[in-house]
């Protein structure tokens, strides 16, 4: 475990607290997760819209058709897409970081390995999007998922989008 | 062999800091570069580097420099190049994985020798401490050609003459250093050449064993060069005092 966490911080600026990093990356994660959960609401509101009230009993309304999947996703992801632009926030500063309290970026560009100050300001940066259009791609199945399982198969709108 | 041609360097909007500067640096020598400020001295050695663009070549042994030769080529600056958060045992460590030659036995000596805490981080050291390391950091990297730009700012007279002399008998007859000071009395007992720069131009090039043969000092050296008025302080005092 020691071994793989050293060996991590070859994908950060040297000197860069790595549990930080990872922590302040789960926490955008997690809240813009939370922000996803809008496609509760949404699906809540069109899952509704299937029934009316009669006699104090909720009935499906014949012929009714939910709002298609992915007319429903738009605008939820926004927290990710913060996340992302983020990370080219912080590949920006993971290379002034080399200018923090000392010039180390006078050392970083003149190393024999060419590749080390692009892969200690980028691969982190990099990794962050590919986990955010991970979990996107996660919670989209998810929330199919729930989709098909929660909607009366009648209801069930042939169209995707 | 380590060659600059024609070397010339220019920043906007602002006046030539180096002029077509010719100089050979052969293995073995310590070589002064002495300037006023602004004369080009960090310039020259940021041009060496590779960090500005410029006119000219630097070529090692004939080769341009590139990542198959820089590690050939070490710096100590006064504006630090370490990383402030890592310990010096984190920062050998590094180093042992960047510079294949790095000399480990001559990093643990010279940390010893100077006291210096092998497992504190570096942002915690004191400003002659810090300079220490980032001397030592050169001078252990296995470089052929070591590049010091005003090393020594904020050490005191003890630590630095305690380094020159360490610096003597540690270096090997193929390791070059050129050093960029103000200190120029301090370090002439040391080194074997003097280069002036002014205005970015090399207005004086000798050796310290001509100069002896001469009988000529070295500061006395500088000042022909610089073509020094030796009466301009009281010609400036005259002139204050009349004024008053």
């Amino acid at each position: 475990m020691a071994k793989r966490k050293t060996d991590m911080k070859r994908y950060l600026p040297l000197g860069v607290p790595m549990d930080k990093v990872l922590s302040y990356f789960g926490l955008g994660l997690i809240a813009a997760s939370l922000v996803s959960l809008q496609f509760v609401a949404r699906y809540s509101k069109a899952l509704d819209a299937l029934y009316y009230w009669q006699n104090k009993k909720r009935v499906l309304r014949p012929g009714a058709v939910i709002t298609p999947f992915f007319s429903l996703i738009p605008g939820i992801y926004w927290g990710f897409y913060v996340l992302m632009a983020a990370m080219a926030v912080v590949a920006v500063g993971f290379y002034f970081w080399h200018y923090h309290q000392s010039r180390s970026i006078y050392t970083m560009r003149r190393l024999p390995h060419a590749e080390e100050l692009p892969r200690r300001c980028l691969a982190a940066p990099l990794a962050g999007v590919i986990l955010s259009l991970l979990t996107m791609a996660i919670l989209t199945a998810l929330y199919y998922l729930i989709y098909r399982c929660a909607t009366p198969a009648q209801c069930l709108n042939p169209q995707l989008w | 062999m380590l060659e600059l041609k024609s070397i010339s360097k220019s920043y906007i909007g602002k006046m030539d800091a180096l002029v077509g500067v010719d100089l050979t640096l052969a293995p073995g020598e310590i070589v002064g570069l002495f300037g006023e400020n602004g004369a080009g001295k960090t310039t020259l050695m940021k041009c060496i580097l590779g960090y500005l663009r410029h006119k000219g070549t630097v070529t090692l042994d004939g080769e341009p420099i590139t990542r198959k030769n820089i590690a050939r080529l070490s710096f100590a600056t006064c504006e630090h190049s370490f990383f402030p958060n890592l310990s010096p045992a984190d920062h050998r460590a590094f180093y042992e994985t960047q510079f294949p030659h790095f000399r480990a036995k001559r990093f643990e000596g010279l940390m010893d020798f100077f006291n210096l805490p092998m497992e504190k981080p570096v942002r915690t050291f004191s400003t002659g401490q810090q300079n220490q390391l980032e001397v030592i950091l050169a001078l252990s990297q296995g470089a052929d050609y070591i590049l010091m730009d005003e090393p020594f700012a904020g050490n005191d007279v003890f630590n630095r003459e305690d380094f020159y002399k360490v610096l003597l008998g540690i270096l090997e007859p193929t390791e070059t250093v050129l050093l960029s000071t103000h200190l120029l009395e301090e370090v002439s007992q040391f080194i074997s050449r003097a280069v002036l720069l002014r205005g970015g131009k090399i207005v004086g090039d000798v050796t310290t064993l001509s100069l002896e043969e001469e009988g000529v000092a070295l500061m006395d050296y500088v000042r022909s060069a610089y073509h020094y008025e030796a009466d301009r302080v009281s010609k400036a005092l005259s002139d204050l005092t009349d004024e008053t």
